[in-house]
């Protein structure tokens, strides 16, 4: 690590008015996170117009706080109204609910801001010692890596889509496909633009995130927007009790480096990271009969993961460029539309940029656990307002954000096809991240093969030519047959069980 | 699951959002999005809280067109 860019990077996040974007960001995305039904990927992708003409710099700390914040915010739904924003909340639901119900609102909420807050700052420790390696590592990668690294990516979120792989795989495929629209930019055929000239320089993703998970995701809540609980829930005290701290605090000791790990796995984030935690320390507890009735490491855990796992997921990221979840792939989108190009070059030739938003994570989660706990009223005053008024909000900034991006109204009528398409795709229980994923990387992936294929004659032996490579194909088919294994896996010990038992 | 008014509701704001593009270019920002804020609020929010839509409305959308065409200089119609 380079001493001299950390502090010129701590210098620039410390200026005033970067402090002033963290705390603003992390408002912002603790609002809209704390919407049910709402999460970080909806957060980010609808104010992403407000960096609009700022500093790139700025910028960027602004769309981290964002996404941040609203991880924070999104376990407040999860807790209060027990409606998780989005996959990496659910969790927080387990034990955080039954929590508010026996009258800990307040101890709930102030153990979550904890332990997001730890697991938080134990990967933004964990992300100054990796980054830069991976980043020098990644410097080593050919075109035909980088196609191999992608493969392995929409294949582990595919795998990862527990229980719904054909449709996580049908998802992503449609993905891949939307990324095909427009001129090839190496031989200038138009393809797939239906000889409409709108289409002929792609379908910009951001309007298709927009659209998906701003209009999508209003529209699916419009299905229990009249049965939505309103329950007024005392909130207590907003502290823990010394015992609620001893038996949190290992818990979440041992959850942040698990989140951090898990989310710099490609494919992972937030929601597995989470769940794996919440279920590591249910069998490791001597009370796990008390896991889902209100044991306060239960909820302690997976905050402490999930946050943990947000920042780790910004590594491949920043590093290659290389999203590994939905949200981050929003992320990825914000930062292009910046003018940043993430990947390995991006910690030589900009290296300020990088260090600032690294240490920005640090003043965001300091500010972040000050403003929910003791703003934790104001919070609380927020999500009373009827999501009636702020779902129609939510809308209207999802048109202003995608005129900002093209200034044509023509892109209306693709925001609204594009929200219509992603409420289909809720409804039928599709996940939503393989789309957009591969609707990212798709154009990358495909001139990544191309280069390959071309520096190599056409000879399909580059993708087996170095050690990288087939360490990569290795991986992919290990994920493609994991669900496969775990199954082997289960039958045996269940076999085995019957067999015990006669 | 697609039941009460939910049909409705999906259909007015799609509707609403196509008359929005259809009008945006002419009217201008500031029109336009008070004519489709306020209409969207008055069918999700209801009649009856009246007060609450036109306040947000207006409010919502002069701040936002403040916020974008003075503060970060975006040209909006």
């Amino acid at each position: 690590m380079d001493m001299n860019n950390f502090l010129e990077g701590l210098m620039t996040s410390l200026e005033p008015m970067n402090i002033v974007w963290v705390i603003v960001g992390g408002f912002l995305g603790t609002i809209v996170g704390m919407l049910p039904g709402l999460g970080p990927a909806t957060a980010v992708a609808v104010l992403i117009p407000i960096t609009f003409g700022m500093e790139p710099i700025s910028a960027i700390i602004l769309m981290a706080a964002i996404y941040y914040g609203a991880m924070y915010g999104g376990s407040r739904s999860s807790i209060l109204l027990n409606t998780p924003g989005d996959g990496s909340a659910i969790a927080a639901t387990f034990d955080g609910y039954p929590m508010a119900q026996k009258g800990q609102a307040g101890e709930a909420m102030a153990i979550s801001a904890v332990a997001s807050f730890i697991g938080g700052i134990m990967a933004v420790i964990g992300f100054i010692f990796l980054a830069e390696p991976l980043a020098n590592f990644a410097l080593k990668f050919g075109p035909a890596e980088y196609f191999l690294l992608m493969l392995l990516t929409l294949s582990a979120i595919v795998s990862l889509s527990i229980g719904k792989m054909i449709k996580g795989f049908l998802a992503m495929s449609l993905g891949l496909l939307l990324s095909t629209v427009g001129i090839d930019t190496q031989t200038g055929v138009y393809r797939f633009t239906m000889g409409i000239p709108h289409f002929s320089e792609g379908i910009d993703f951001l309007i298709v995130i927009i659209g998906v998970y701003a209009i999508g995701e209003v529209l699916y809540n419009f299905l229990t927007i009249d049965h939505l609980k309103k329950e007024k829930k005392r909130v207590g005290k907003i502290w823990f009790s010394k015992e609620q701290w001893r038996r949190s605090k290992w818990p979440i000791l041992r959850s942040g480096p698990l989140g951090f790990i898990i989310g710099v796995l490609p494919g992972a984030g937030g929601s597995i990271a989470s769940m794996i935690s919440y279920s590591t320390e249910k069998q490791m507890s001597k009370k796990s009969d008390e896991f889902g009735k209100g044991a306060v490491e239960g909820l302690a855990a997976p905050e402490s993961a999930n946050n943990a796992a947000s920042v780790g997921a910004m590594i491949p990221l920043l590093t290659m460029g290389i999203p590994g979840s939905g949200t981050t792939a929003v992320m990825l989108g914000a930062l292009i539309m910046l003018g940043i190009k993430p990947g390995p070059l991006l910690f030589e030739n900009d290296p300020t940029t990088v260090w600032s938003l690294i240490n920005s994570m640090f003043i965001g989660n300091i500010a972040l656990v000050i403003i929910n706990i003791l703003l934790v009223g104001v919070l609380v005053k927020i999500l009373d307002t009827p999501a009636k008024v702020l779902y129609p909000i939510i809308v209207l900034l999802a048109f202003i954000g995608t005129y900002t991006l093209s200034y044509s109204a023509i892109d209306f009528f693709l925001l609204l096809i594009f929200g219509l398409f992603g409420l289909m795709l809720k409804v039928l229980d599709f996940p939503i991240a393989p789309l957009v994923l591969a609707l990212i990387v798709g154009a990358d992936m495909e001139q990544n093969f191309r280069k390959a294929v071309l520096s190599s004659d056409g000879s399909i032996d580059i993708f087996f030519a170095s050690p990288i490579s087939i360490t990569l194909i290795f991986l992919t088919i290990l994920s493609i047959s994991y669900p496969a294994i775990v199954k082997f896996f289960q039958r045996r010990k269940a076999r085995k069980d019957i067999n015990i038992n006669m | 699951m697609l039941a009460g008014r939910t049909p409705k509701l999906i259909g007015f704001t799609v509707l609403l959002g196509v008359g929005y593009a259809f009008i945006f270019e002419i009217i201008g920002f500031l029109f336009a999005t008070v004519l489709f804020l306020g209409t969207l609020l008055f069918v999700v929010n209801g009649k009856h809280k009246w007060k609450v839509n036109v306040i947000v409305t207006v409010c919502f959308s002069f701040l936002s067109w403040y916020a974008f065409s003075v503060l970060l200089g975006v040209s909006l119609p």
